[in-house]
């Protein structure tokens, strides 16, 4: 209950800061000029999403970091993030309200985006099962994004370094599926096992693995029990 | 006080982490063991198909499946490897499967269990691969048995690797297919050669084709097709059949067996690739025998739906790409027949209409607004932006077909020609077939097989179709294309195009600015 009550003030918060209509606006126009300006859209002539569904998990690396940087890493350099551990909230609560306000915030992102697979539905025959695994991996994949943004931004005070960090995270563990036939074969399965990428094709194409699904909720709740910690951890300094 | 509990405190957050990890690893482990899955694709791709269902049901007892799959692989067949594991789950849910999934490439195997599980793998026709593994931190090349053997009563049958995980299911049905319907023989693919074909049996092409027989080129030499051949692919020959090479596929088909032809009718000058030539195949007499007649002389063009083809050139002479009439995309496709059965569009381009004599399927069809223009003789792309009054006929052409039935010989009425090969005895004319002929005809050939992978689906549906009843031609077609898009305006693309790049963010925009002035 007090997590929701942080999500519902942290998403308010998003609103009345420049920030929703700065990262917002961001995220739509680049997915929208990829897909439809960039790509050869109308000359490939196919009705499919999948040019949106390549681009948005490398977006998103982007996308969230900025979300996620300033949510504890402000805090903490403000010096409000002492004020809130005294607050009688629990660090997880904290936590999950934090997370909870952020992924409303993707949710609005990928909300704006229904024009997109409607477009095309308009003019073909969209199959919408891949269309609502591609969203349904998104959420998945956005809150894995989001969780370890939460983490790096909890154990720094410096914004810069908490969108860098989130940032050089999240993309390691997006092109690690995609950097297979360059790395150690010895690391390829461990890699294979740790891709987003890869945990997410298999999503977007329209097939909703359990295994992907637990893979990327045990992301989520790995990363959120760590930042859980790591602000634990800050109490005793 | 605070110096003994700080260490204490990291050691409980250092163990707090620990069990977050353990607890996030067992967790994937679980799932990995008991796998499930939701298909949420309209024409459920990737759930077991109703004919593979309806083979596993056949059985009369158990099916033994026992797949060497290789886990310590590299791309591209590493997802291929996860596709069949997972579907062969799939068929053990299904049906009466004992299945065992071994790993030839396991580096545990001491040399005597390595060796007992090669030779168990080649007794069971599973072939040794030349494959990348992963020993240690090196890439080694080793030949390893990488396939899947079922096993039923005393029949066996060996499913040859696969590249693409979305051929994973296709290429089990048919080895369960084999066992089940004791389908076991190979067929052989015979590949027309020596008049200018290109050569498929050494191509990228017969990858695909090699799963559904044996290719053998087959030269026209005046003696009869070998027996062995069970059907005859006759892919865009540049110089045109005589009379007795006619008469040879003639006499091949009157055995009951199966041709396709995908023909070439404007193959390019050699000299200058933007002139066409027209070219006779030879084969339009043979066809028109059994009942299809092409009109050789025109061309199928489509205005409104012209696919981009490299065609013309830009100032520096460098070849670019341009929607081309003469490269018209088919959406008109017969949904029934096995050969395009779940396609949604084909490319056919510079193809001749098709007129069928006899009963038999339209396979693919121009649109509505397309037309038929005679004497087409270049690739210059200005030239077909306006119609033509004198040479274009407007209207919907065939430029695929299939037939299938009991044709008399196109030989019955007309002077046999004599061997050249005096050493080959000619055997006995065959006015009628003993069997059903299949014949699958496309006007469209080597460029048709460049344009789109629905084109190679189309040409393993043909020569499945030929060769059995073509059931698991539909299986082939779920992993192909997306729809075409429906025809639009350019209005219509800008707004697409546009609203959709500037629309969402204006909606926010808007719904921002309407949140402030209600606070206001």
């Amino acid at each position: 209950m007090k997590a929701l009550t942080i999500a519902r003030r942290e998403v308010s918060s998003y609103f009345d800061l420049p920030i929703a209509y700065v990262v917002l606006p961001a995220f739509l126009i680049l997915s929208g000029l990829y897909v439809f300006v960039l790509q050869p859209f109308f000359l490939v002539g196919r009705t499919t999403l999948r040019p949106f569904f390549e681009f948005a998990p490398f977006i998103f690396t982007l996308f969230v970091p900025a979300i996620t940087m300033r949510l504890f890493a402000e805090e903490r350099r403000s010096g409000n993030l002492e004020v809130l551990l005294t607050w009688p909230v629990g660090d997880l609560s904290l936590v999950l309200g934090k997370f909870f306000g952020a992924f409303a915030l993707l949710g609005a992102a990928l909300l704006l985006t229904l024009p997109f697979p409607l477009a095309v539905a308009a003019i073909g025959d969209l199959d919408w099962g891949p269309v609502l695994g591609g969203y349904l991996g998104l959420m998945l994949l956005g809150g894995a994004y989001l969780a370890i943004g939460l983490l790096v931004s909890a154990a720094t005070r410096n914004q810069i370094i908490a969108f860098i960090g989130g940032f050089a995270l999240c993309f390691a563990l997006y092109v690690a599926g995609k950097a297979l036939p360059l790395v150690p074969p010895a690391l390829a399965p461990w890699l294979e096992a740790i891709s987003f990428d890869l945990r997410f094709a298999g999503i977007a194409r329209g097939v909703v693995d359990l295994r992907d699904v637990v893979f990327f909720v045990s992301a989520i709740a790995l990363g959120l029990g760590c930042t859980a910690e790591v602000l634990t951890a800050r109490r005793w300094r | 006080m605070a110096a003994s509990t700080r260490p204490r405190a990291r050691l409980q957050t250092a163990c707090t982490i620990a069990l977050l990890l353990l607890g996030a690893v067992l967790l994937n482990v679980l799932a990995d063991l008991y796998p499930r899955r939701l298909d949420l694709t309209a024409d459920g791709r990737h759930t077991l198909a109703p004919i593979t269902r309806e083979l596993l049901a056949e059985a009369e007892g158990p099916i033994t499946i026992r797949a060497y799959l290789p886990q310590r692989i590299q791309p591209p067949y590493r997802q291929a490897v996860r596709a069949l594991r997972d579907t062969l789950a799939e068929f053990e849910a299904a049906g009466d499967v004992r299945l065992e999934v071994l790993d030839p490439s396991d580096p545990g195997l001491d040399e005597a269990a390595r060796r007992s599980m090669d030779e168990a793998a080649a007794g069971h026709g599973v072939a040794a691969v030349p494959l990348q593994l992963a020993e240690g931190d090196a890439l080694i090349q080793r030949e390893v048995r990488f396939g899947v053997a079922f096993l039923y009563r005393e029949r066996q049958a060996a499913v040859a690797p696969i590249e693409r995980a979305a051929d994973a299911e296709y290429a089990l049905t048919r080895g369960l297919r084999a066992v089940i319907r004791d389908e076991t023989r190979r067929p052989v693919i015979g590949v027309l050669a020596g008049h200018g074909e290109p050569d498929l049996v050494d191509s990228p092409l017969a990858t695909l084709l090699t799963p559904l027989g044996d290719m053998q080129r087959v030269v026209l030499d005046g003696r009869p097709i070998p027996a062995t051949i069970d059907l005859l692919l006759i892919v865009g020959p540049r110089q045109p059949y005589g009379e007795r090479d006619r008469y040879v596929i003639d006499q091949f088909a009157m055995r009951g067996r199966a041709l396709v032809a995908m023909l070439d009718y404007r193959p390019p000058s050699t000299v200058f690739p933007d002139v066409l030539v027209p070219l006779e195949t030879g084969l339009e007499p043979l066809l028109a025998a059994y009942g299809v007649e092409i009109d050789t002389e025109r061309t199928a063009l489509d205005r409104t739906r012209a696919l981009p083809a490299p065609v013309a050139r830009d100032a520096n002479g460098r070849v670019i790409t341009v929607n081309h009439p003469l490269f018209p995309r088919i959406r008109d496709l017969d949904p029934e027949h096995p050969v395009t059965r779940g396609l949604s569009s084909l490319a056919t381009p510079l193809a001749a209409p098709i007129t069928l004599a006899v009963e038999g399927r339209i396979l693919a069809r121009t649109g509505p607004e397309a037309a038929t223009l005679s004497g087409v003789a270049t690739l210059d792309v200005a030239r077909y932006a306006a119609v033509d009054p004198k040479r274009e006929t407007a209207g919907s052409v065939a430029v695929a077909a299939a037939v299938s039935g009991r044709p008399a010989s196109a030989f019955v009425d007309r002077e046999r020609p004599p061997t050249e090969a005096a050493e080959t005895a000619e055997p006995p004319f065959t006015a009628r077939p003993r069997g059903d002929v299949r014949l699958v005809v496309v006007t469209s050939g080597t460029r048709m097989l460049a344009a789109g992978e629905n084109a190679l689906v189309f040409l393993q549906n043909a020569v499945e179709w030929g060769l059995t009843d073509g059931a698991l031609a539909g299986l082939r077609a779920r992993a192909a294309e997306d729809p075409p898009l429906e025809d639009t305006t350019a209005a219509t693309r800008r707004l697409v195009r546009y609203g959709l790049t500037i629309g969402p963010t204006a909606l926010l925009l808007l719904l921002g600015g309407l949140r402030r002035w209600g606070r206001r």
